[in-house]
């Protein structure tokens, strides 16, 4: 495998070599490394010295099942921090296939480009004719010049616009762009060096190398067999998608609801994913969907409109709520076109929807108001001056309106469960190096779900061992390119880890335990962290907002863990202590 | 006396109890397919269900026709209880298949 770095400031093409450090790395253990070690902390997100990198999991492109995130890191121009984002489609199959490890982008064109990247290289091509165009458009129109069997990464007009609430897609099977590597911003960052799409083409490509084939196969088909027999894995998330979660983080009265002023939606029903698994029946969409193949969750879905015709797929629990109960919006159908709208214009949908309901916090529109949410898309679509508020995420539009109730830490906005009710995750999104993130150590799991253990999610206890530990273990998962839904298996089978293991050992003939795998995840922290430090990160930005201390109906929760006690999450990592003292 | 003139209205439970009790029950997921069409008129949700005071949510599912071995998560008023635990007059009772996303 080997390393691409393209420079768009000199248009300078390089195929390295793997360093020996990063030989073992992945996913978003190569991107944040890779950016850890190159990108200045203090430079601008949005100018030439930042960088854009994009690697395959360590298990991408082989027949593990569920093995096909991509992630992407940068420093973030939403939170000013490393960012990890990762996501599902063909990008991260089509890269290993051809042998790449990882591609760096360095520098800013003058001129909107495009990369096409297949066994001979790598050519930078112009991009011209497609400036202001859709994701949904931009779908269409590569694969009818580039052929059928490519894979596409693009922005759309958000990441032209350089907003920081811009995602990068990434296609589907179908060509739909509905997967993205939505958090932090980095369409922006994309965007920011006029890197309109890249188009991979994998025919003639030599495939990965397995070491030993037998054992691989042998630890891949096990993995596989446990996560359909897996409850969750095998049969909740293929027939309701994630949405099903609606209707259980409502009962335990921990749905954000009317910018997280209370826990339960009346509506909540009406957005479920139960219902929504009705709707899609009716309407002859697809309940279950893969989003690459060797997909064997099918959590994704095709939702089709009243008359049938296909608006959405990929339709989550987290967009659902983000324009739904945070916006106390139950049209269903509204929140599918506000789905849509952000995978055509390149958005981030847990931004975009927290973003509207501040937008409703300002009065710009009303809680509730469907088609003035919709209507806002316009506006952002068009550049307008409010468009490009609003495209800057929750936090920006918060300080534009002077509205101070604004759900986010380090700057991105914080996703569909309340910390108030569902602590864990609150422990997450205070001390995650990623800013409010509930995948970065998803303790919804324990606290909800019944996974993976019990912790009393009203109550402190627990809480901040559980974040801490399923961090760590995140930052591992993200670097294998599994899937980060493998957790409800691993978490439950404790047979499933040494599986994955297995599959690492076979494919690069390693000894790996599974001690390696917590020292990995800890490798991937720390590094986040010090960059976060030398971009002027401290303990003090591991808080949330203010207002997390008002009760949280039906339970009257608030949100009680001291900075000190939040503190404790990293009491492991080398520059804790040194972190306390600057606070001090 | 209270037992004396309660027990004139009501036919005792099993359990002994003797007073009646409304809940209010919420199931989700596959359980839904679970409910008998005689209890409910599906998919409404909520539904009311009158039960003996002393009963719990086993006798509950028992009930509606919801086998035990499909649910993995009860909530009563918000929070988690086992199956064991005895219902009170106006509880709100969910039921949860195993269920993940996020």
């Amino acid at each position: 495998m080997f390393i691409y770095r393209v420079n768009l400031t000199t248009k300078e093409v390089q195929k390295e070599e793997v360093p020996v450090k990063l030989q073992g790395l992945g996913g978003r253990a190569l991107t944040s490394t890779i950016i850890a070690d190159e990108v200045d902390p203090a430079c601008h997100a949005l100018g030439p010295k930042n960088k854009l990198v994009f690697a395959p999991g360590l298990l991408a492109g082989t027949s593990a099942p569920n093995s096909g995130r991509i992630s992407i890191g940068a420093k973030s121009p939403l939170t000013g921090t490393i960012k990890e984002s990762n996501s599902g489609g063909l990008a991260a199959i089509r890269l290993a296939k051809l042998g790449v490890k990882a591609l760096v982008i360095e520098g800013q064109a003058d001129e909107p480009v495009l990369l096409k990247i297949d066994k001979d290289g790598i050519a930078i091509e112009d991009a011209a004719a497609y400036i202001g165009k859709g994701n949904y458009e931009l779908n269409k129109l590569l694969p009818e010049k580039y052929g059928s069997k490519v894979a596409v990464i693009t922005i759309g007009p958000a990441g032209e616009y350089k907003m920081t609430s811009a995602s990068i897609a990434v296609n589907d099977p179908d060509f739909h762009p509905t997967r993205h590597a939505g958090r932090g911003g980095l369409g922006a960052v994309m965007g920011s060096k006029k890197l309109k799409a890249i188009v991979i083409d994998d025919a003639g490509a030599p495939g990965v190398a397995i070491a030993d084939q037998e054992r691989f196969k042998a630890a891949g088909q096990a993995f596989a067999k446990m996560l359909l027999a897996h409850p969750v894995c095998g049969q909740g998330l293929p027939t309701y998608g994630t949405a099903v979660l609606i209707n259980i983080l409502n009962e335990a009265g921990g749905l954000p609801t009317k910018n997280f002023r209370a826990g339960r939606f009346t509506g909540a029903e009406k957005i479920s994913g139960e219902y929504i698994h009705q709707v899609i029946s009716e309407r002859n969409g697809k309940t279950s969907h893969v989003c690459h193949p060797g997909c064997v969750m099918r959590c994704s879905q095709i939702y089709n409109d009243a008359n049938g015709e296909y608006l959405t797929a990929g339709f989550e629990y987290e967009t659902v709520w983000a324009f739904g109960a945070q916006c106390c919006i139950d049209d269903i159908d509204a929140i599918a076109r506000a789905d849509r709208q952000c995978d055509d214009l390149g958005l981030d949908t847990i931004e975009m929807g927290v973003t509207m309901s501040v937008a409703m916090e300002a009065g710009i529109i009303e809680f509730g108001d469907a088609e003035g949410m919709l209507g806002l898309f316009e506006e952002i679509k068009a550049g307008t001056p409010l468009g490009r508020v609003l495209g800057n995420g929750a936090q920006f539009l918060g300080r534009a309106y002077g509205v101070t109730r604004v759900p986010a830490v380090k700057g991105q906005a914080i996703p569909a469960y309340d910390p108030r009710a569902v602590k864990g995750v609150g422990v997450t999104y205070a001390t995650s190096p990623m800013g409010a993130d509930h995948t970065a150590g998803y303790s919804v799991t324990a606290n909800i779900l019944k996974v993976g253990g019990h912790v009393n999610p009203l109550e402190k206890a627990g809480q901040l061992e559980l974040s801490r530990n399923l961090q760590i273990a995140t930052a591992a998962v993200d670097s294998t390119g599994l899937c980060l839904f493998v957790a409800f298996c691993v978490l439950d089978n404790p047979d499933a880890l040494p599986a994955i293991v297995e599959m690492l050992n076979a494919q690069y003939d390693l000894s790996l335990t599974l001690d390696d795998v917590t020292e990995l995840g800890k490798y991937v922290l720390q590094k986040e962290r010090e960059f976060n430090k030398a971009a002027g990160f401290s303990a003090k930005d591991d808080r949330l907002p203010e207002f997390f201390k008002e009760e949280l109906p039906p339970h009257g929760t608030s949100w009680d863990f001291s900075g000190e006690e939040l503190d404790e999450v990293y009491s492991w990592s080398e520059n804790a202590e040194e972190e306390a003292g600057d606070v001090a | 006396m209270a037992y004396f003139l309660l027990n004139k209205v009501v036919v005792p439970s099993a359990d002994g109890g003797d007073e009646l009790i409304n809940v209010e029950v919420r199931v989700f997921a596959n359980l839904r397919e679970n409910i008998p069409a005689h209890v409910t008129r599906q998919p409404e949700q909520p539904f009311a269900v009158q039960l003996q005071q002393g009963e719990s949510l086993s006798h509950l599912l028992a009930k509606i026709g919801v086998p035990q071995d499909v649910v993995v998560i009860a909530l009563v008023n918000g929070l988690r209880k086992p199956l064991d635990y005895i219902l009170q007059d106006g509880d709100r009772v969910g039921f949860f298949p195993p269920l993940g996303g996020g």
